[in-house]
């Protein structure tokens, strides 16, 4: 369009005539050379196109919607997407499904230890979890975030600070404190920190010494001890008259057949 | 005019380097006992815990197997302290309610690791020289 094409035909003039004369064939040849009509293509600023080819192309040009648009500058801000990005919490299954085993483990044992782990081998770990298993006690390694998405806005929410660092938990369908204890002396990378015992979370000392406690034992000492505190004496003094008046009617009963019996 | 070069010509490594780099130089040497106090439920306990789960990695206990490493659990929301008994006599005291793991283990070293013995440093020097001299014999 912008140039056209000149073809130069060049004979070999000069050794033209030599050749026909000598009777030999002509050997021609042909030169093409492009070259350019005027000027430079005119790029940077080309002329606008045909009216026709125009609609066409207007008509052709994609368009797409804004989506800045309708948006304040603090919603277009980096900075602030950067913190939604970090307040946005990762939904995972796997975590909803160990948080619920973790939360029926705390609804189903009577009796939880929370310790302390420091640095410890996996076979320390599993020499440990042998004796507890014997005695109907379970260790669970349960992360911070597993632990606080099962217990929040449940009765179990207070123990979510114990969880901030490495935890080791315990769980047993009985009260087998004495004999948890016992075990875990053995090994001193495990520190006790908290128990939770018939639903009650009581700190390591209060967890021990309601651990050692047996209920019909404890039932005795109080009866004593009520006892002990004048509880015989009040007992004689309430019930006097009434055994007063029991034994008397028996002895009235008792001489009225021992007559009875005589007449006959 | 030349400048002179200032500012760091690498960057940080991060949190997790800077204390295994603290945790290197740590030695018990110096200590008799280490007693860590605390309350489980206080607020910000996660570091002295951190520091206790450091300090009882076989690598640094090894380095003092006499220094008995105790910790007190207690419940009066009372703030977590860590005290270390020197083999002098003395006692530091530090309580550790407002510093992070990497600060712990700063003091630590900036405090207890200069008092040990420098007769033994020059012995480990002595003998981890000679070790590597017989490994090159051997070759």
């Amino acid at each position: 369009m912008f140039c056209r094409l000149e073809v130069k035909l060049t004979a070999l003039s000069s050794s033209s005539k030599n050749t026909e004369t000598a009777g030999q064939p002509l050997s021609r040849q042909i030169f093409q050379q492009q070259k350019r009509f005027r000027s430079k293509i005119n790029i940077q600023r080309p002329r606008a196109p045909h009216y026709e080819r125009a609609k066409a192309l207007e008509f052709m040009t994609p368009f797409f919607s804004d989506p800045k648009a309708n948006k304040s500058p603090i919603e277009l801000c980096g900075l602030n997407k950067k913190y939604e990005k970090m307040q946005k919490v990762e939904v995972n299954p796997y975590k909803d499904f160990l948080a619920r085993e973790c939360l029926n483990w705390f609804r189903s044992s009577r009796m939880v230890g929370f310790f302390h782990e420091n640095s410890m081998t996996m076979d320390d770990k599993f020499e440990f979890a042998v004796p507890l298993k014997k005695q109907n006690i379970y260790i669970r390694f349960y992360s911070s975030p597993v632990v606080r998405a099962a217990v929040t806005n449940t009765e179990y929410e207070a123990i979510i600070p114990l969880y901030c660092s490495k935890v080791l938990t315990v769980f047993s369908p009985d009260c087998n404190v004495t004999k948890m204890h016992k075990i875990s002396r053995k090994f001193p990378q495990l520190i006790l920190m908290a128990g939770i015992l018939d639903g009650h979370l009581l700190n390591r000392n209060e967890f021990l010494e309601y651990g050692k406690m047996s209920l019909t034992s404890a039932r005795v000492g109080l009866v004593q001890t009520l006892q002990n505190a004048g509880g015989i004496n009040l007992n004689q003094q309430l019930t006097h008259h009434q055994s007063t008046l029991v034994t008397r009617l028996g002895q009235i009963g008792t001489s009225e057949t021992v007559i009875e019996e005589s007449d006959k | 005019m030349s400048i002179p070069a200032s500012g760091s010509f690498t960057r940080s490594a991060g949190l997790i380097s800077a204390i295994g780099k603290q945790l290197k130089t740590i030695n018990l040497k110096p200590l008799k006992k280490i007693t860590v106090q605390f309350d489980p439920f206080y607020n910000n306990i996660k570091d002295t815990r951190q520091f206790l789960f450091y300090l009882s990695t076989p690598k640094i206990l090894g380095t003092n197997l006499y220094c008995a490493l105790k910790t007190n659990i207690v419940c009066d929301r009372s703030e977590p302290t860590i005290t270390f008994d020197l083999v002098s006599g003395d006692k530091i005291v530090i309580k550790s309610a407002n510093l992070s793991t990497l600060e712990l283990l700063q003091q630590y070293n900036k405090h207890i690791t200069p008092l040990v013995p420098k007769e033994e440093e020059a012995k480990e020097k002595v003998a981890q020289l000679t070790g590597k001299g017989k490994k090159g014999a051997k070759r």
